[in-house]
């Protein structure tokens, strides 16, 4: 991000739902910005609140409490006609797409145009035509959705909101019905179209490699609450939160490899610099212990490598302690990662 | 059988189909706003308000509680008051269609709900208008639905119809009641019967080769 322009401002939002007595906080005073030209993920366990708090940003859920604020307009202060207005430029795709089905897929693309009344019935057909060349499906303009594979169906929906012209696009876990292929693909369209038209991107999911995939800054909702929010390469290498690690830990380990020991396991993160160095090699020449490594793998966070690595010191304190002087002397992150009970 | 019973089949079928077409014209005119003001009313509606629900959804419920026979006699001061007769084709019309208005708006209402709420949601996103929603998502999603229902009712109609012709209306229903029933020409009442199924046989096939001409 270059420029820091808020487009999003929200101050202690909260949203009750009450149910005869019971009341559930589904957004629990949530306070945040969102940067125009970023890519914005919002991740939590299901239930967590995550798909309420992306309904308040467009007031499809109207909050309890607490000011959103959307381009310095107060969201909850508008009259239903502003609202639709401003709306207008808040597109939104959804997991199930939510296309027309009795509508070839022009048609779909060209329904936002023909709410909005600004252009000719000729130019809405012109400019949803350039939408799907933006999204590759020009040659199924005339196709029906139940022709179309689902990343397609998907791709038809990203098309539709583009035609609003829209200031921020926002993703209500818009590849959780993909498989990985086809969320691999809308993840990259996503990401392109983000810096070609530098549109803001709200992605709401519960899956990280989503958020690890495309994401600028990130925000972890547990329980309503925000449990943490930062940029993505620093809560993946840094998480401060319970919620940020019980995310994280099973994603960068895949299987869980605690199941395999109970002997002490450390996490051992390599930021760019120390990725490319033998740590582990350097470790075993220079203490002459042995440790096991459980799981490692190396990505791509944001441009930047990285790569994780969970292992297992020796049993013996002694050993232990050697291995561990070894490791702190070179200035390495290192957590230990706590009793499975704990961390997991 | 003479001639004049033949002339006299072939143009009550016509009052019949009339009768039909012009009730169903008339009933779907009306009970559909009726339909669409349920839909949209009622819980999970796009505009949910169960004051009006409850009123409209009685007053429906109350017209569709009584048997069309009854409703045929309790009306003819009202079918006077419009077409100035109470018998004949045309007077036929009047009863036929507030009998079917109820029918039509449930059937509608019914259609309406089958949308996914999602569709309805996108649209809201979309910056949409309670009444765009309507018009340019809500009612092209269940246009197929929609056309079924027109068929549906359409035979309900011709049932009715033919109830019409106890009290001086027209169309084969009189013609079975006059000839078949009164005067013991069991043929007379047979031909009717086999114009009438064919009467609704072509009806529902077209309404379902229609529907599933533009479901896709």
């Amino acid at each position: 991000m270059s420029e820091k322009k808020e487009i999003y401002q929200l101050e202690h939002v909260t949203k009750v739902f009450r149910e005869g007595n019971n009341e559930v906080r589904a957004v629990d005073d949530v306070s945040f910005s969102i940067y125009e030209g970023e890519i914005f993920g919002i991740i939590g366990m299901s239930g967590a609140g995550k798909s309420t708090l992306v309904r308040t940003l467009n007031r499809l859920e109207e909050i309890t409490d607490g000011t959103i604020r959307f381009d310095d307009v107060n969201l909850q202060e508008l009259s239903s006609i502003q609202l639709r207005k401003v709306r207008q430029s808040i597109a939104m795709i959804f997991q199930n797409f939510n296309l027309m089905m009795q509508k070839t897929v022009l048609d779909n693309v060209m329904a936002p145009m023909r709410i909005a009344k600004k252009l000719s019935r000729q130019q809405q057909r012109e400019k949803a035509k350039q939408m799907l060349e933006i999204v590759g499906l020009q040659e199924k303009a005339e196709a029906y959705p139940a022709q179309l594979s689902g990343g397609q169906r998907q791709r038809v929906a990203i098309a539709r909101a583009l035609a609003m012209d829209p200031r921020v696009l926002l993703c209500d876990e818009a590849t959780s019905a993909l498989d990985p292929k086809m969320t691999d693909e809308i993840l990259t369209l996503l990401k392109d179209i983000n810096r070609r038209l530098h549109l803001t991107i709200v992605i709401i999911t519960h899956e990280m490699k989503v958020i690890e995939k495309i994401c600028d800054r990130v925000a972890i909702i547990e329980h309503g609450k925000l449990a943490e929010i930062g940029a993505v390469e620093q809560i993946f290498t840094e998480p401060q939160s319970s919620a940020a690690k019980h995310l994280l830990l099973p994603f960068i380990q895949g299987d869980n490899p605690f199941d395999m020991t109970d002997k002490r396991c450390f996490r051992i993160v390599f930021d760019g610099r120390k990725a490319t160095e033998p740590v582990i090699a350097n470790l075993v020449k220079a203490t002459g212990e042995e440790v096991n490594i459980l799981s490692a793998n190396t990505r791509s966070v944001g441009g930047v490598g990285y790569g994780q690595m969970i292992v297992e010191i020796p049993e013996d304190p002694v050993k232990a302690e050697k291995v561990l002087d070894y490791l702190h002397s070179i200035d390495i992150n290192l957590t230990e990662i706590e009793g499975k009970e704990e961390s997991l | 059988m003479t001639n004049v019973i033949w002339e006299q089949i072939g143009q009550g079928t016509i009052e019949t189909l009339q009768m039909t077409l012009a009730s169903t014209l008339l009933a779907y005119l009306f009970g559909t706003p009726i339909g669409i003001l349920l839909a949209v009313t009622g819980k999970g509606g796009l505009l949910e308000k169960r004051s009006v629900y409850t009123v409209v959804g009685t007053i429906v419920n109350i017209f569709r509680s009584i048997p069309f026979l009854i409703l045929l006699v309790f009306l003819i001061p009202f079918t006077r008051w419009i077409t100035g007769s109470s018998i004949g084709t045309v007077a036929t019309i009047v009863p036929l269609t507030v009998g079917a208005i109820p029918i039509v708006a449930r059937m509608v209402e019914s259609s309406l709900n089958e949308v996914a709420p999602g569709i309805i949601e996108a649209a809201m996103s979309m910056g949409a208008s309670p009444m765009q929603v309507i018009i340019h998502f809500i009612l092209p999603e269940t246009a197929p639905s929609l056309v079924m229902g027109i068929a549906i009712n359409m035979v309900t109609i011709l049932g009715y119809s033919a109830m019409a012709g106890c009290i001086g209306g027209g169309g084969l229903g009189a013609i079975a009641l006059n000839y078949g029933y009164y005067r013991y020409q069991t043929n007379v009442l047979l031909i009717t019967i086999v114009l009438l199924i064919a009467i609704v046989q072509i009806l529902q096939e077209i309404g379902i080769k229609v529907s599933k001409h533009i479901r896709h």
